[in-house]
């Protein structure tokens, strides 16, 4: 969970994502963050996330990230 | 003969009355003749203000209003320039300030970021003036602007570029003759307030074709952007490289296809051959095109079919100019190359933009006479781009001669970020840089006060300032930042340390 933060953290330094649980809903995050925050979860974590797994329900939280990088570990 | 943009709708208009131009996600739409009815009823509005050949801010989002907007300022004789409703207020002033607008057009009922008249769509439908518009019609040439946008400027200050009827239509009807493009279903992705969409806009009214709005959000989710390609049955995209690159970063076409898709053009950056790889593993009948072009004209100017596979450490040509354009490379000391040594590439064109906005000096350095001719007027651009001939006569991108980079498909100048990250209190000296291997704006600096969360606060601070994507997505504090012997922030070190 805490990797989770740090790779956000470094995206958007003025948010607060402990407590956030609407990165997509409310536009926090963009294209180029999903991307990072995929291909940057793939390498620390040693997962591949299909194109299924890529949906808004996934990326509202670091919660919900993490509870997906669980099932795909 | 054409000599204004705005005969291709009215032609679409008696030719296509009833086909839709342009459509949303959620099936809002104009058809052309709507498109061209609505924008008449616009221009007489802004006809009526008697304001003539001037400069109308449109307040721009993804939406079909923007581009109603566009050509409603055009019918009443005036040019547009396009702003993303979410741009900071400040940047708002510098512009409308710097190109005198004294009346103001947008997509949102209210708009409290502007001190001059705003009027929304919805107050500038009405009544059609034909008598009036005919008027304006007649007052009509083909030199005059089309529109302006603003780019990031050196000094901190945006500056604009202007284009006029003439580049425009000089730029689709070589664009359409080069790739012999005759009717397409248009999957636009680039933004109403940027550049790159003119592309989108004026090959739907050239070729009567409809464009179909690609929800930005989809960029996220890439089963829901295919669907929605696949629905709409979208035959030519031309995206930035970072868009595009969303589909095979999150290996979208793994399970599923693009039956429709036909074209695919790239243009704004350069595009990764990792990326178009994949794409084209996947989807090997398409047309690739690697695109060329700047801010400094209208549409591209250059172009490459990929015709072959690219090794990961090649760079893709930007190929040969289009139909009626001549490209050609000039040394430090203004003389033709002809081997492959690397020199500034240039462009003679009818295409060419008519300069920056209110900036003789800056105009009289970029557009200059050919310098190979001395006999007669004989425009040409200096495009600041370096490049040279591979052994197919193709140009190929070597680096921009200054300190300007290309992100997101948007063109920054580094300086302009420094400029405002200088400005904050507890900064010393900073250093912006660009990691081209990872797409990031790396910001270097040094503080004189000691805060919790330095990057939390640049953020939020620049947030205010500057549109969102020219924030630093890195940030490196450090003690000292080292001069060269020029006495010049030593960038080639700091590049060293990211």
């Amino acid at each position: 969970m805490e990797k989770i933060l740090e790779i956000l953290k470094e995206l958007h330094p003025e948010v607060d994502f402990d407590t956030c649980t609407t990165l997509i809903d409310d536009n926090i995050l963009d294209s180029l963050d999903i991307v990072t925050i995929i291909s940057e979860l793939s390498l620390e974590f040693d997962i591949e996330i299909p194109p299924q797994e890529i949906i808004p329900s996934n990326f509202n939280s670091a919660q919900a990230l993490y509870k997906m990088v669980e099932k795909l570990s | 003969m054409i000599n204004n943009v705005l005969q291709y709708l009215e032609i679409q208009e008696q030719k296509n009355p009833d086909k839709y131009a342009i459509l949303e996600k959620d099936g809002n739409g104009f058809t052309f003749k709507e498109l061209a009815t609505k924008a008449r009823e616009i221009g007489s509005f802004l006809a009526e203000t008697g304001i003539f050949k001037k400069a109308i801010p449109v307040f721009s989002n993804q939406s079909i209003n923007s581009v109603l907007l566009f050509f409603g300022v055009l019918y009443s004789g005036n040019y547009y320039v396009p702003i993303d409703v979410d741009t900071p207020k400040d940047r708002i002033e510098i512009i409308l300030n710097n190109c005198k607008a004294t009346i103001s057009v947008g997509c949102e009922k209210e708009f409290d970021k502007v001190e001059i008249p705003y009027h929304s769509i919805d107050a500038l439908l009405g009544k059609e003036n034909k008598e009036l518009l005919e008027s304006v019609r007649k007052k009509h040439t083909i030199n005059n602007p089309l529109y302006m946008v603003y780019t990031s400027g050196s000094t901190g200050t945006p500056k604009g570029v202007i284009k006029s009827h003439n580049s425009m239509i000089s730029f689709i009807e070589s664009f359409v003759d080069t790739f012999n493009i005759e009717e397409e279903i248009i999957g636009n992705q680039t933004p109403f307030y940027f550049d790159a969409s003119g592309k989108d806009i004026y090959l739907m009214l050239k070729t009567g074709s409809t464009m179909h709005i690609v929800p930005k959000e989809l960029f996220m989710f890439p089963v829901g952007l295919i669907n929605f390609l696949n629905e709409r049955k979208i035959s030519y995209i031309c995206w930035v490289p970072s868009a595009l690159a969303i589909i095979s970063q999150l290996n979208a076409l793994k399970t599923m296809t693009l039956p429709y898709i036909k074209n695919v053009f790239f243009v704004g950056e350069v595009m990764q051959i990792k990326h178009l790889n994949y794409w084209r593993s996947h989807l090997p009948e398409v047309r690739y095109v690697n695109l060329y072009g700047s801010s400094e004209m209208a549409g591209t100017c250059s172009y490459y079919i990929v015709d072959r596979e690219f090794g990961l450490e090649e760079k893709l040509p930007i190929g040969k100019p289009l139909n009626g354009t001549e490209m050609f490379l000039l040394s430090e000391d203004n003389k033709l190359i002809t081997d492959d040594n690397v020199g500034e590439i240039c462009v003679r064109s009818p295409l060419l933009a008519s300069g920056y906005f209110g900036d003789k000096e800056k105009t009289s350095k970029v557009f200059v006479n050919n310098v190979l001719n001395d006999d007669y007027l004989d425009l040409m651009l200096r495009t600041g781009d370096l490049g040279k001939y591979d052994e197919n006569g193709n140009i190929v991108y070597v680096a921009r001669k200054d300190y300007q980079i290309k992100h997101m498909g948007h063109r920054i100048e580094l300086y302009e970020i420094e400029t405002y990250v200088n400005a904050l209190d507890f900064i010393d000296v900073s250093c912006c840089l660009y990691d081209e291997k990872r797409s990031k704006i790396v910001l270097f600096f040094t503080v004189t006060k000691e805060l919790e969360d330095y990057n939390k606060e640049i953020t939020v601070r620049l947030k205010q300032k500057l549109p969102d994507y020219m924030i630093p997505n890195r940030f490196i504090k450090i003690e000292t930042i080292q001069k060269n012997k020029n006495g010049k922030i030593d960038r080639v070190l700091l590049k060293s340390l990211i």
